[in-house]
């Protein structure tokens, strides 16, 4: 009876040690969750909104590996482990591909600002070259007013940029910017006509 | 003892088959169908489903979410007691919800875009209108702010749907729909005002060609809104031309310095030649006449026009014109080219006939 006892205490106790020798990966869990909140707030779902869709199926798959394994009598959690750890370093490269890419549109919002204070600057010497008085007044009037408009919306675009809304802001310079090489060459076309007109 | 050792051996037996072949003795997870509900949402995000199918993409998130709790769940409890059957329906719902809203937004964003390309098609071409049907009436400031303003947020649109900047579409298309409708409203007022003396000006018009044809002379018609200046010969239009006006044309004259072209029966009062006019040559127009005179004192006496204003005069038909813009100060400027024929035409006394309009404009009709 004793043998017996001890056999089937035995069995059962390696059972217990077998299914729950191994460890849950809370660390690498919990470091592949971090790692896809701080790409997140990095703006990766809005700057590298395809990457950060990719990251976060990686870690959904992570997870379904997890509760996978965990659903096992024999758990093993190596693979869960190397994709926990996948998920950290994809989370990485994201957040690093969404610096890089904030990065750029800064730069690209720096040189159509300054792009565009050009053309307004050259629009605002175009007007001095028209000629003044009567003829041609109002239609000066109003492209100075589209001048002052598309240069309102570098103002505009500078509030959107510190605001956060990089995105926005450059989508506001580069119609501005199409605007103002508009105007200008509308402009040059006003003066021409001007000067090609006979004159006494 | 024979049988003690047969239930050991039996226990063991099946303890070692649990081990060896778990998962005959173990519910086991619908791993299949969470995959392809995980799957399905993917796809479905891809397809923007969250933007153009938002209910169901959501309700198959929540779904999803419900599933791996309720796996989660399972997992807690004792091996033989799992029972992964909500967590298969829950996954099993997901993925017919997502694949439902992959197929909705697919459908929704070609609706969505083709709808936003229409709307800014109709937008362009009734801003068009201001480059040309309604190029020639004068706005105010603030037209001219709007206006500028709102060809700017056009072009910020036409990028937008380029990019497939759904959200920019939304808000600028809204916002672009309000200021053109204001643009238009304030043309058309400005429009029905001026075509109120239509009939009018319809009738100093036939009197004009009968008495050209009656008198066997020349009549000069000068059309404000088409800046056309039409001549006629014993009844029959035997020249036109273009013409440019003053910045202010609309509406009828009512004083010194307003910039615009007064309405009404003149005639030519003196033919200025090369050199007796700085704008190449001109015919100077009985402006003010008898009704002018009229109206400027009853306007004064409303307090319509300050009490310091004159009437002006100096209404010319003139060269130095084909500048492609209005600039005269009221008068009427056409090509060099054009003034040796209309000065070759006239002569003293020849009728001049100024009139905003000889149709009416399709939205008056």
């Amino acid at each position: 009876m004793k043998i017996k006892n001890t056999i089937i205490g035995t069995l059962i106790l390696g059972m217990f040690v077998v299914t729950s020798c191994a460890d849950l990966p809370q660390a690498e869990m919990d470091a592949a969750i971090a790692a896809v909140a701080i790409t997140k707030a990095a703006g990766a779902d809005i700057y590298v909104t395809d990457q950060f869709n990719s990251l976060n199926d990686s870690m959904a798959v992570a997870m379904a590996d997890l509760e996978a394994q965990k659903s096992k009598f024999f758990k093993k959690y190596s693979t869960t482990i190397e994709k926990f750890n996948g998920v950290v370093a994809f989370a990485g490269e994201v957040e690093q591909n969404t610096v890089s890419t904030i990065e750029t549109i800064k730069s690209e919002i720096v040189s159509s600002t300054t792009e565009i204070q050009t053309l307004v600057a050259q629009g605002r010497q175009l007007m001095t070259e028209a000629p003044t008085g009567k003829e041609g007044r109002i239609a000066l009037e109003a492209i100075k007013t589209e001048l002052d408009v598309v240069e309102g919306s570098i103002n505009e675009s500078a509030t959107m940029a510190q605001g956060g809304n990089l995105k926005p802001a450059l989508e506001k310079l580069t119609a501005a910017k199409s605007k103002a090489s508009t105007i200008n060459s509308e402009l040059t076309e006003v003066i021409s006509k001007y000067k090609a007109a006979p004159r006494r | 003892m024979k049988v003690k050792w047969l239930i050991v051996g039996f226990i063991t037996a099946a303890v070692f088959l649990v081990f060896i072949c778990p998962h005959y003795f173990m519910p086991q997870p619908p791993l299949t169908e969470l995959t392809e509900a995980r799957e399905s949402l993917s796809l479905a995000e891809k397809s923007q489903a969250s933007v153009y199918a938002e209910k169901p993409y959501q309700k198959a998130s929540a779904l999803y979410d419900s599933a791996m709790v309720s796996w989660q769940h399972e997992n807690r409890r004792f091996f033989l007691s799992k029972d992964y059957s909500r967590t298969k329906k829950f996954a099993s719902a997901s993925a017919e919800l997502a694949k439902k809203a992959e197929r909705t937004a697919i459908s929704s964003y070609k609706t969505v875009w083709a709808n936003y390309s229409n709307r800014l098609k109709k937008l362009e071409s009734q801003l068009s209108l201001f480059d040309h049907t309604y190029k020639n009436v004068p706005l105010t400031k603030n037209m001219i702010k709007l206006l500028a303003e709102t060809r700017l947020l056009h072009q910020e649109s036409k990028n937008a749907l380029v990019n497939n900047n759904g959200f920019l579409m939304t808000t600028n298309l809204e916002t672009l729909e309000d200021n053109v409708g204001t643009l238009i409203t304030f043309v058309e007022k400005a429009l029905q005002e001026f075509f109120e003396d239509y009939p009018l000006w319809k009738r100093w018009v036939a009197n004009a060609i009968a008495g050209s044809k009656r008198n066997g002379g020349h009549a000069i018609i000068v059309d404000k809104l088409e800046r056309k200046c039409y001549v006629y010969n014993k009844g029959k239009l035997v020249a036109s031309f273009d013409m440019e006006l003053g910045a202010n044309w609309m509406g009828d004259k009512q004083r010194s310095g307003d910039k615009t072209t007064p309405e009404g029966i003149y005639k030519v009062v003196k033919r200025k030649a090369n050199g007796q006019t700085k704008y190449y040559k001109a015919l100077l127009l009985n402006y003010p006449n008898e009704d002018d005179k009229k109206r400027f004192k009853a306007n004064k006496e409303k307090g319509l026009i300050p009490k310091n204003a004159t009437i002006g005069n100096l209404i010319e038909i003139h060269g130095d014109g084909g500048k492609g813009i209005d600039w005269t100060d009221g008068c009427i400027a056409i090509t060099n080219t054009d003034m040796d024929r209309v000065f070759e035409m006239s002569a003293e006394n020849t009728p001049v006939i100024i009139v905003g309009a000889l149709k009416l404009s399709s939205n008056q009709q």
